[in-house]
Formats: C-alpha cells, structure tokens, sequence
C-alpha cells in the first residue's frame, strides 16, 4: 500500500517543489532530500568560512539551522563576507547573517543566537543534543582548547562535527565523528551476476535457451548465455572447476572470441565481462569482515538499525555463504524478450534472497522498516562505517608518524596552522614554528611558519568558498547518509592549488 | 509615467550603494601588501595592487550555477568591474544552487537579475549585464577585458571561446587574455587555466570529455531493453510522426505526452523504469548539479583568477579536478598542449586512410574522431566543393561524391572542414595508404 503511493508520485508530474530540487534529487533521491530536511544544524561562527558553508546547505534546503556567535559586525567583517551587508555594521553578527541567510531559501527555518560558541561550551553542552551536526569555525572560538572540549563531547554522544577554517592562501576541514554508518555508499555498479555460481533457475534458463536459427538471432544470444555456456562446457571438459592458471584463463577466453562471426557484438560484449566468472561471490570483503567483527562490541548509542541488520546480514552469509544478491543487470545486446526474461531471473534470485534475508530480520530485536531491509539487502556488499576520532587524536604518535620527509607535504602545513589556531592572539613566524615544534613535529616549518603569520588570521573570500563548498559537501553525504563522506581531514593549498587528505 | 517610476525603483538600490561605505580591503590586504616565502620574486607588494584590481576589467561567461558563485567570488576578492553575459532566463531548477535569485524572478534574465544583486549588496563593485550570445559579442568587446572567467555547461560555447581567445593573441602582451574554466557535474568537478598559445587550451583536451551515451536507432526501434530506449523510441522516433514542430523539453504537456508514450511503449514490452523524472532527465540530457560542488570549482577558479590578476603567487598550472562521491578526491595536473591541435597547435591535421576510403567513410571518421568531433561536416578544397551539408540545394549538387574514393577526389591539397560544432575551419590532409 504504501509502496503503491510512493510509486504513483514517482511516475507522475513532479510538484514545483520536486522540480526546485530536481538536480539534486537525481543524486540522492527523495530518501535523501527527506533526511536533508529532517536535520537541523548548528552553525558556530559567522566569518565567510561559516557562512559560505551555510548557505550550501540552505539552498538544497536543510530543515533548520541555528547561527551562533558574540560580538558586533565591524566594517572589517564586511570585506569579504557575502552575508553582511552595510545595514550590518554595529549590530549582532549572528543576527545579521542569519537575516541574509534566510533569504535565500524560505523552505528552510533559520535562527540565530547572539552568544559566543566558548561561553556555551564552558556553561551548557547539552545545548549542542538537540541538533543532528555541529559546524565550527575555528576563529569563532576564544581559545582552541574550547573547541576540544566540545569536540570531546559531541565525539561521546555520537554527533557529528564539522570543524571549517580558512586564512590567507590555506583552509582546512575536519570532521569529527565516532562512528557513521552508510548504507546506500553509490558504488559505481551494483552489478553482481553470480557467474562463478550460478543458482539452478539461471542455469535452467542457460541450458533451455534455444539454440540461434538465424545470423540475426545469433547476434541477440546474451552475452550471459554465451559465458554459462563456454563455462559449462569448459568444466565438464576439465573436471569440473573454472580456468584458475594464466594459460587456462587465456585458453578459455579464445573460446569465447571463437563464438564471434562477423562482427558479432554480443560476443565482445562477452569477452570484456569474462572476468565477472573469476569474481568470487562467497569472498567476504575485507571492510565487511571487519563489521561482522565490531557488530559484536558492545552496541549502546549506536545506530540500532544499522547494527541489527549488520547482525543479520553475518547470519545470512553463513548460511548461504554468500551476500543477497542485488538483482541488478548491465546492459546487453539481447531481443527484448530475452533480456526482460534473464532481467526476471535475477530479479527473483534476489526477492528470494530478499524474503530470506527479511526473516533473519524479523528475529532480531530491533524492528527496522522494510524499506531500510530492502535498500540493505541491495547494497550488502558496499555497506560502510565510518569511524573516526577526536580532535586531542591530531596529536597522537600515529598521527604525527603520516608526516612525510617531502619540502611540500601539506600534513607539516596542518600542523603549522593548528599550532597558530592554539596560540591565538597576534603571533610571529617563531612562535608559530616553536609551538608546532611543541606538538611534536620534527619537520622543517620554517616557511609554512612565516607564511601563516603574515596572513594574521584573516580570510580570503575565495579560499573561504572553496571550503565552504567541501564542507557543505561532507555535511550533506553525513546528512543524507549517502555516499562515502571524507574521513577525517582535507586541507586546500590555495597557491599550489591542491588538497590533500589524512585520516588523523 | 508608470515605467519611468519603475525605472526609477530599480536604480535606487544602485544610487543607495554609491553612498554607502565601499568595502574595505581587508581580506586581500595581508596578501598583497607584504610577500611571503612563496611569492613570486619580481612581485612588488604595495596598496597600488589593490588599485590596480579595481580597475581592471573581467569577463565572466556565464550566470548560472558557476556564475552566480564567481559573480559574489569576484566582488568580494577586489575586483570592481565586472562584466557578465548569459543568453538564459531563469527557471525554477536553478533555484536549488543559484543563489542571486529568488522564486519571484523566474522567467527574467539571469544576467541582469545576477548584476542587479551583486550591485546592491556589495558597495563599489559595478556589474554589467548582457542578456546574450557570446557569439553575438565581436573581438572589440572581448579585447577590453583582462581576463575571463567561465561557468558554462555547453560544449559548444567553451569551444568558441576558447578559439577566440586564441585568435586575439597578436604581438602586444594586452592581447593575451587569460582563461579561466570551471565545470561541474554532480559531486565532481575540474578548474583549469588557460593561457591562449601558450598553455594546453579547450580545444587539446577535448578527448579527455566522456562521450554522450547514445543509443543504436536499431535498439530503440526495435529491441529496447532498458526504459532510456523507449524514452528515446517515443522522442526521437515518435513525436514527429504526431507533431509538426519540435518538442518543447520544458513545457509540461509536450514532456507528459512523451513520457506516456514511452510508458505504454515500456508496458507492451515489460520494462520498468519509465518516469516522468527519468524521460525529462533522457531528452534533456539533464546534468545534476549540487551547490557545494559548484562553489569548490568556482571558488578554486576565482582564486586563480585573483592569482593571475596581481601576480602574487604562483597559479594553478594547469588542472584541478575535485570529486566527492567517494571521501574527497583531487588530483592537480599540467595538462599537455597538444602540437597538432586544430585551434592553438600547427593547424593541421593529418588523416592517414586506406586506399578503399570514400568521402562518406571519410565524414564517418571526422564524426567519430574524438579529438574534432564534428556533427555534420562540409567539406573543400581550394579548387572545389567535395560535399556540403547545407543548404539544401548545394547538398543535392555534391552527394554524389560521397560514394567517390578519397585518394581520387582529393589528391595532396589540403582539405578545409567546417561544422556547426566548430568554432573555427579545420585544416586537413589526408594520407592515402
């Protein structure tokens, strides 16, 4: 019944408000946009890093977001932040972005609270539950020490944060999150056709397709039957196993190439997926072992949903030896009938799986909505957790170790701008240099040093932009709980115009 | 009296921002008034840079998605005069990332909406509008400009400008004008600097675009398989059969009337799939496009662009490309000028084809070619037509040397292609094997 109503809406005229999300609706689909509008967000800071990364999350229409931050906007907070304006001057700064924020998305439910992020850490953490995402600007904080603390807690209660910075040329993202899970990750392919084992009704309808009549008929064999076929053969010739050699492997493939005559492009079609045979479907991936693992840990305030289904999944993978089966094929040269008959097969093969699956579900204490068993079922094998760390984290010897001997390592370049983040205050190139030295880096910084002082702080609107964009991107997979979000720091170069990442 | 008042209105908010404050330049000063360990040796820093952004003169193309991002970029980087031009109205679609304009303006020209915003809120920069064709723009107009800056999601257009640039190129440095290009698709995008002659251009890297999927006519009127096929059935093969004129993709009746066809057509022969989304997404070619990514690309090309304009470090040379489906990837290349390239390269091109080559298998090879991609080429010599496209009587007069072999008809002269896709003659010899 109410898969019948979702259908409806899909297959009729979409309503002006789909048609305002069209172009991201095709990315993450409505399941996505309703998670988008079911959040809301806590931006902590206003500077142009704050507010660009804002309003990229306004515009595909967040459900709410509130903007907070102390003091008065100056004219100095104009010269590069899109969101005040002259009317701005002298008035709150949470206030008065949060005012330009709003209008760009009435969708969109907007606030602000005229109180310095510092002060909430030091008096009332538990403001920051009621919000799905924190994003922090660093320079919105009075001392780096205050943003740990609240990097500490929220890492505890398993919200996510997203720490924004930019001055001068450099700018920096880092999320900090416990632990993600994702289900739909879009993989570039779901396409898993079990050639290496396929199931008796596949086989059935190999071994029952009639033998081509004509040049035309020929051409439309699937290049499916073409590869069960040559393999049967090829086992019964070779008792019983696949070709594992080099030599065997090659032997096999000019089988399949003499099927071809003429230009016969089944038969190429057949040659480039030869090696989907050697894929190996009872193969666990190694992530999803490492799931099947953690599953057992202790599970309070963690997502039920995903770990029951986690649960179940290990359970269905011993008992079948292998993972649902998604039911998606590529496309292929086949007469239509053909192509929509083997489509049906590997679509039953994973209904079956499906309801299998579903049943192991169901004995599980936590109910999970169909929807979420079948998206599961679906995606099994590209299911990912993110696990992450906390900001004291940057600090620690494995951390510090992924520093390289290379002059431009941008992870020295991290290093060097946290260190000027902790000392606040106005700085020289040697203090900078002294403290990265005290966080443990052993690495020329000299340059580094001297290039974050003469930018006192102060952001570029571009680099700012730049950052707000990859944020806001983060913050939208995180959100939407689609595709695979950075873990756990990106930092742009904005003169050698390059980014590099680390997990800290 | 009622358009004078109007006029009246809309100049307003332009009078109040010349009275206002004009932003300051704080943001930009660190960066242009001291040099660092990586600035470049012969930059001067000094408060005359800030004046000389000011004053000088930048094109953007483009007031979509990238545009409206570059616009804001721009103003708020020290640039003052600004130009813009767009050829597109606004539509509901682009109001989930095109932030200068709101429900109210649908229908009204991008670039004018887009001007009239940035004007407004950012005090002493000056937008211009044209409401456009680039093409419509002559080498005069595009000479005053010291850079250019592009947000475009055509092909076509990127191709032409590029070639003009080009072709601006003379003896004195004011006639190189640097390009910036951004481009974005969903999660990923790439920037990219040009300098005309001297760089890789548009035109070298074009075998580097991932071609359009397009589906074999047999396919679609004959076997289809997946719902594309019989969305492609009902647009291409069916509506001209029904319809004297072509289909308007974004009027609601003439979409609906498409999508139910292939929808019947889908149901006759048991494919899933048809929706209304999907059948505007196919006939369209609808490129999703997300605000995040757009203001990563726009950002990192206005970036360069400020780079480029005071010389104050070093710029991208030459690629970026960012994607973000998987965690965040980049990757920051030089990409290679190619030598034979058809706009900055030696202008020829060399074919080597069999002896058995007619004309037609010839046209066949340009089309195909991924490094001219050509749609429906003419073609001559200096001494004659070999075969026309277009009109229609000209077509007529030279379709009989299709069938002629190449070797015969063309000899050692050089033959010149043109083409609705190409923004300049291409030059071409042909080597008969």
């Amino acid at each position: 019944m109410h898969r019948d109503k979702r259908q409806r809406m899909s297959d009729s005229i979409p309503s002006q408000k789909d048609r305002k999300y069209d172009r991201q609706l095709r990315l993450w689909a409505a399941s996505g946009q309703r998670a988008l509008e079911d959040a809301s967000v806590c931006l902590l800071g206003s500077s142009p890093v704050a507010t660009e990364t804002m309003k990229n999350l306004i515009l595909p229409n967040v459900g709410s977001y509130t903007v907070v931050d102390g003091g008065n906007v100056t004219e100095d907070d104009l010269s590069a932040n899109f969101f005040f304006d002259s009317d701005s001057i002298g008035k709150s700064k949470a206030q008065s972005a949060s005012l330009l924020l709003n209008e760009l998305n009435k969708d969109s439910t907007g606030s602000y609270l005229d109180q310095k992020p510092s002060k909430i850490v030091a008096s009332n953490l538990s403001y920051f539950d009621q919000f799905s995402i924190i994003v922090a600007s660093v320079s919105s904080f009075d001392k780096y020490s205050d943003l740990e603390a609240l990097s500490e807690y929220l890492y505890s209660h398993y919200i996510p944060l997203v720490v924004i910075s930019s001055a001068g040329f450099y700018g920096y993202v880092r999320v900090v999150m416990k632990e993600l899970p994702i289900i739909d990750t879009h993989p570039d392919s779901l396409v898993d056709l079990r050639l290496d084992s396929p199931w008796p009704e596949l086989m059935e309808y190999v071994n029952n397709f009639p033998e081509p009549e004509t040049a035309a008929a020929r051409d439309h064999v699937p290049m499916i039957v073409l590869l069960l076929k040559t393999a049967d053969k090829w086992i019964k010739e070779h008792e019983g196993g696949l070709p594992t050699k080099r030599d065997e492997k090659l032997a096999f493939k000019k089988q399949v190439e003499a099927l071809r005559q003429g230009d016969s492009e089944n038969v190429d079609e057949a040659v480039a997926a030869v090696w989907r045979l050697y894929q190996k479907s009872n193969q666990v991936p190694s992530q999803i072992r490492d799931l099947f693992n953690l599953s057992a840990e202790d599970s309070t305030d963690r997502d039920p949903t995903f770990w029951t289904l986690v649960e179940a999944l290990k359970d269905f993978v011993a008992e079948t030896g292998t993972f649902p089966l998604s039911g998606t094929v590529p496309d292929f040269k086949a007469y239509t009938k053909d192509y929509v008959d083997i489509q049906r097969v590997y679509k039953d093969k994973a209904n079956k799986d499906l309801s299998r699956f579903k049943e192991i579900v169901a004995t599980k204490v936590v109910e999970v909505p169909e929807t979420v068993i079948e998206e599961f079922s679906k995606n099994s094998r590209f299911i990912h957790l993110a696990r992450g760390t906390s900001l004291t984290h940057d600090i620690s010897p494995e951390s510090l170790a992924q520093i390289t001997s290379e002059d431009d390592d941008l992870l020295k370049l991290y290093y060097v701008i946290r260190a000027s983040q902790m000392l606040g205050g106005k700085q020289d190139a040697f203090s900078i240099m002294t403290k990265t030295n005290e966080l443990g880096v052993t690495a020329d910084v000299v340059e580094y040093s001297q290039e974050v002082a003469r930018y006192e702080g102060r952001e570029l609107h571009n680099i700012s932009s730049v950052i707000g964009g990859v944020a806001s991107q983060e913050i939208v997979k995180i959100l939407a709980k689609q595709y695979v979000p950075l873990n756990n720091t990106v930092l742009f170069d904005g003169i050698g115009s390059k980014m590099e990442k680390w997990l800290l | 009296m009622h358009e004078l008042h109007d006029q009246i209105w809309t100049s307003l908010p332009n009078l109040f921002s010349t009275m206002t404050a004009v932003r300051n330049p704080y943001s930009i000063s660190p960066v242009l008034t001291t040099s660092g360990p990586f600035s470049d040796e012969e930059f001067a820093p000094s408060p005359d840079v800030i004046t000389a952004l000011a004053d000088m003169s930048i094109l953007v193309i483009g007031a979509g998605g990238l545009g409206c991002e570059i616009l804001k970029n721009l103003a708020l980087s020290g640039f003052k005069k600004i130009h813009v031009i767009d050829m597109d109205t606004i539509d509901i679609s682009n109001l989930n990332r095109q932030f200068l304009f709101r429900p109210s303006d649908v229908g009204k020209p991008k670039s004018e909406v887009a001007a009239e915003f940035i004007n407004r809120r950012v005090a002493g920069v000056h937008v211009t509008p044209h409401f456009g064709k680039i093409q419509d723009f002559d080498n005069d107009f595009y000479m005053q400009f010291t850079l250019v800056v592009c947000g475009l999601d055509s092909i076509e257009a990127r191709r032409w400008i590029n070639a003009t640039l080009v072709g601006l190129v003379g003896d004195s440095p004011e006639t190189l004008k640097p390009l910036i290009d951004g481009g974005t698709e969903g999660f990923k995008g790439q920037s990219r600097v040009i300098l005309p002659t001297i760089t890789s251009c548009y035109e070298c890297s074009l075998d580097m675009l991932t071609p359009q999927t397009t589906f074999p006519m047999c396919t679609i009127a004959n076997t289809p398989r997946l719902p594309e096929h019989c969305i492609e059935w009902a647009s291409v093969l069916e509506w001209p059969k029904h319809f004297d004129r072509k289909a308007d993709n974004d009027d609601v009746e003439d979409v609906t009337w498409i999508f139910e066809q292939a929808r019947a057509r889908a149901e006759q022969f048991g494919i899933e799939g048809v929706t209304y989304q999907l059948t505007q997404g196919v006939i369209k070619n609808i490129i999703p496009a997300i605000a995040s990514t757009n203001a990563i690309i726009a950002a990192s090309s206005c970036n360069e662009a400020f780079k480029v304009a005071t010389t104050c470090v070093p710029f991208l040379n030459n690629y970026m490309m960012y994607s973000g489906n998987n965690s965040v990837y980049t990757y920051t290349f030089q990409h290679q000028k190619r030598p034979d390239c058809p706009v900055c390269g030696v202008q020829v091109l060399r074919l080597a084809v069999p002896k058995s080559t007619t004309l037609e298998n010839l046209i066949e090879r340009l089309k195909e070619n991924p490094a001219t991609k050509v749609k429906n080429p003419s073609l001559r010599t200096a001494s004659k037509s070999l075969y026309m496209a277009s009109p229609k009587e000209l077509e007529e007069m030279t379709r009989g040397n299709l069938v002629k072999l190449v070797g015969e008809l063309v000899g050692e002269e050089e033959v010149t292609v043109t083409d609705e896709a190409l923004p300049f003659s291409l030059r071409l010899v042909v080597d008969v094997e």
